[in-house]
Order: C-alpha cells, then sequence, then structure tokens
C-alpha cells in the first residue's frame, strides 16, 4: 500500500465479520444495495454492478429535497479477498463521464485483512483534487514563497 | 485599492516576525494543532496564541475545533476547496461503513 498523502482520504475500520464475508459484501449487488449509497436519507434507486476488471459499479443517488446524482466505478484491480481498486466518475444515467472540478474524478480502493477473525478494511480515496494542481503543490508552492519572503524581510 | 492595501499591510505586518515565519512555513507544510505549533518555541502556549491570532487577522491561517484540538491550517482557496472534497468524502465513507457493519450484523 502507498503512503498515506494529503491528497488522499483513508479510512480504517475494523469489521467484526471473517474476510470472506466483508469480501462478499463488497462485490456481490444485493450486498452492494445495502450499504454503498450516500448519507443522510439518499436512497439508491438504481445499482448495477459488473464485478470483473473493466467492469462497472453504475448506481443513482437520490437526495431527499436534493439533485439526482449518477456515479459509476470502473474496477480496475480484484484481487480476490484482498484488494479491489476502482476508478470513480460523476456521470449520467447512461455512465457518460461528467467529470468537473466540482466533482473530479477520484480512484478508491479497499484493502481486507484477517485481524484475529475480524476484518481490518482500509478505504483509500485518492484524486479528489485534479492531478494538475495537487494540494501538495499548492502547499510546495507556499512553502517556496514564504522562504523568498522571509529571505527578502530578514 | 486601499482595502487591497490595508490586507498586505497586514500580510507584511504579521510576517515581520521570526516566529510568525516559521508557523506559518510550518502549518503551510501540514496543519497542526496549537499545541503542536507551539512545542518547538521556547515561549509560552499564550504567546503562541497571540501570534496565531495576528496570522488570523491577516487572513493567512485559519482556526477550528476538533474535539478539545484547536486545528490550525494555511489558508489557502486552492487548499480548502481540496480539503472539502475529502470531507465530503470521509462523511460518505463513515456512514457507508456504519451501514456495512449493520449488514454484517443481519446476515449473522
Amino acid at each position: 500500500m502507498t503512503a498515506p498523502s494529503r491528497n488522499a482520504l483513508t479510512i480504517v475500520r475494523l469489521l467484526d465479520a471473517p474476510r470472506e464475508k466483508v469480501w462478499r459484501a463488497c462485490s456481490q449487488t444485493e450486498a452492494l444495495k445495502a450499504w454503498w449509497g450516500q448519507p443522510r436519507g439518499a436512497t439508491m434507486p438504481y445499482c448495477a454492478v459488473d464485478f470483473r476488471v473493466g467492469g462497472t459499479l453504475h448506481f443513482q443517488v437520490l437526495n431527499p429535497g436534493g439533485p439526482t446524482i449518477w456515479i459509476k466505478c470502473i474496477y480496475r484491480e480484484i484481487v480476490e479477498g484482498e484488494k479491489l481498486v476502482m476508478e470513480q466518475h460523476h456521470c449520467d444515467e447512461n455512465g457518460r463521464e461528467l467529470d468537473s472540478p466540482d466533482w473530479p474524478a477520484s480512484t478508491i480502493s479497499l484493502h481486507l485483512e484477517s485481524v484475529d477473525g475480524k476484518t481490518k478494511l482500509t478505504v483509500v480515496q485518492a484524486g479528489m483534487t485534479s492531478a494538475a494542481h495537487p494540494i501538495e503543490q499548492y502547499q510546495e508552492g507556499w512553502s517556496q514563497s514564504l522562504d523568498r519572503l522571509s529571505g527578502h524581510l530578514a | 485599492m486601499v482595502d487591497h492595501d490595508a490586507r498586505l499591510d497586514s500580510i507584511f505586518g504579521s510576517l515581520a516576525d521570526t516566529t510568525r515565519r516559521d508557523i506559518l512555513r510550518r502549518v503551510a507544510r501540514q496543519e497542526m494543532s496549537v499545541g503542536e505549533i507551539a512545542a518547538p518555541y521556547d515561549i509560552s502556549l499564550a504567546a503562541v496564541s497571540k501570534h496565531l491570532v495576528v496570522l488570523e487577522k491577516a487572513r493567512l491561517v485559519t482556526k477550528r475545533r476538533e474535539g478539545k484540538l484547536q486545528v490550525v491550517s494555511l489558508r489557502a482557496a486552492a487548499l480548502t476547496d481540496a480539503a472539502k472534497q475529502i470531507e465530503r468524502w470521509r462523511d460518505i465513507w463513515e456512514s457507508r461503513l456504519d451501514r456495512l457493519e449493520k449488514y454484517l450484523e443481519k446476515q449473522g
């Protein structure tokens, strides 16, 4: 696994279930319908899963009183029981990609690890900022400007 | 122009101090708590807080509460937008994993 970056979101959760079971929950359509939605009362009226490398997880999120969102995740890497890497895009009902600065494409990876009969699930989502302007670049830029400014003021 | 000049004055004023420049450089690399910021300096926490107020007034840093901690981060529009995206997805994932836990429980 790559080191966590300031550009990425990492969440670790220890789940009280064996790894095989968590893997099924991450790969089977009925299970995904039960949990892979969005927060705060949103529903997922449509969810289609084609679980293979190059296949997609395509779903619709309906926010009460808010906009309807379509998201498509393309499976990029599947290591049975261990690892899942997907590329997430904002899209329309036909799966046509509609990435924008407000909804940039990102990469999601799930890592499963057995820990005493339980499963440690690590979620990493990266690339929410554009590749052209990662957070590090802003920070580096700022750092350099400040160093120059400090030199100037000293 | 007056506003702009006033803002520049406040930025330059706030950067005319070695400690404040140092704080800003460290916070630019990584956001940190007030305690973490104060750790390497041989001055009181209150003195560090005063420096932070000057940097906040110059709109160079922003402070937020995280539980018992006050976390200070660099205030850069681009950085904030990126952080917003990350926070939005953090919410989504926490809620997804709560539902996953419940789902696994139900499966027995």
